[in-house]
Order: structure tokens, then sequence, then C-alpha cells
């Protein structure tokens, strides 16, 4: 998708921060919640499923706006700030990591949350991917504050 | 015997391999790559392809475990998983930190 304005570029840009923050904070959450013994209770599963889908939600943001990112905004980033162009890089990758591993302890907690193996994989994975995922928020951060479209 | 922790594992297989998968791709495309900053478009977007083979090796590793590990062996590898787990994906998301 070609983003016509900076404006709706800028407005999508926040939103796929903040959603991806929020959908981090609940990812946070099993990881605490499934310290407990026994079976996870409705508000861990529903958390490690609303994890998952907000951190899916602010990925499918990213793949919308990234054609016009990299069109309008990075050619610049690689002129005049070559290190904040590189942490964008970085934070693609992280990003990646971090989506499988949100998908990954949800499908644990699924399928394993009656076992405390299985709440003990699920509680790993999303430890993991809440690790990746503040990574990834911090060089989102970063990189906002240099990267404005600008045509 | 529950199917569940064939399940599990599978979906651990598939998380492990997808975040080393992607990794791998990473570090072999940067091996003879220009300096950063020297190319400001590519014609194609490497990364679009890394992520479609991230997902087919992610889920060919899903399937296979899912169909080929038996429930008594799944269960011995979820008991390793605290520890296995970090020690593949973390290696390779500080490798992603490092190749950008």
């Amino acid at each position: 998708m070609d983003v016509p304005s900076p404006t709706l570029f800028a407005l999508l840009e926040r939103i796929h921060g903040h959603l991806a923050w929020l959908g981090l904070a609940l990812m946070v959450h099993p990881v605490f919640a499934l310290r407990r013994p026994g079976p996870p209770g409705r508000p861990t599963r529903t958390s490690a499923w609303l994890a998952a889908g907000l951190v899916t939600a602010p990925y499918g943001i990213g793949w919308l706006i990234y054609p016009t990112y990299r069109e309008r905004v990075k050619p610049g980033l690689l002129i005049d700030a070559l290190p904040y162009a590189l942490a964008f890089e970085t934070k693609e990758h992280l990003a990646l990591m971090t989506l499988a591993l949100a998908w990954g302890g949800a499908l644990c907690l699924h399928f394993g949350g009656g076992s405390p193996a299985g709440r003990r994989a699920a509680r790993v994975v999303f430890a993991c991917g809440a690790l990746t995922g503040v990574a990834t928020g911090l060089l989102g951060i970063i990189v906002a504050s240099r990267a404005h479209g600008a045509w | 015997m529950s199917d569940r922790p064939r399940l599990v594992a599978a979906v651990l297989a598939g998380i492990v391999v997808i975040c080393l998968s992607y990794a791998g791709q990473r570090l072999w495309d940067s091996v003879g790559e220009p300096p950063p900053g020297t190319v400001l478009k590519q014609a194609t977007i490497p990364y679009y392809w890394r992520v479609a083979f991230w997902f087919l090796h992610g889920a060919g590793a899903a399937f296979a475990v899912h169909v080929g590990v038996d429930a008594r062996s799944a269960e011995r590898w979820l008991d390793r998983a605290p520890w296995l787990v970090p020690a593949l994906v973390l290696p390779a998301a500080i490798a992603m930190a490092m190749v950008p």
C-alpha cells in the first residue's frame, strides 16, 4: 500500500507502535501468571491469545506501510542517519521472531496448558518473546525519533 | 495416550526452526553484501523472501515432529524446553542484532 500523505504515514506508524507495546505488555502477563501451579485460568489464556493478536496487528500495519517507508523514508535515512536505518533492519528481524514466539506461546498454552511441562514450555516461549519484543520496541522508539515521512 | 505433548513439541519445533531459519538466511545473505549505506534501494525485497522460507521451514518442522515423534519422546523433549528453547532462540536474536 502506498500511503498518500506524511500525516497518514505518521498516524499509522504511531498506531503500529502503540499496538505493539500493548501486545508486548500482554505477553508479559502469562510469563508471571504461569508461575502459579495448576492449569491456567481464563484470564491467562485470554491474555495469551490477545498478546498473539495484538502483536500480529501491528506487524500487519508494518507490512502495509513498509513499501512507503522503503520508497520515501529509508533512502534519506541511509544517507543522513545510517545507524537509524540499520536499527530499523534489526527491528524487522526481531519483530518477526517476536511474532513467531507470541503465537508459539499461545499455541503451547492452548495445547499444553493442562500439563506442567506444557505450561513451562509456554512460559519460556513467552519470556523469550517478551525479551525480543522489548528489544524490538526500544529500537522502534529510537527509529521513530528520526524517521519521518516528508513528501 | 494424549496427543497434546506431540502438538506442543510440534509448536516448539516450528518456533525454533523459524527463528533459526530466519537468522540463517540473514547471515547467509550478509556474506558478500555491499557495505551498509551504499545501496539505497534494492530491486527485490529480501525480507519477503526470508519470511516466505521462514514459514515453510517452520511449518515443515512442526509437521515432521508431529508425525514423526511419539508422545513419550515428545514429553521428554518438553522437559528440556525451558533451557533448550532460549539456548537456540536467543543466540539467533543476538545474531540479528549484530547483522542488521
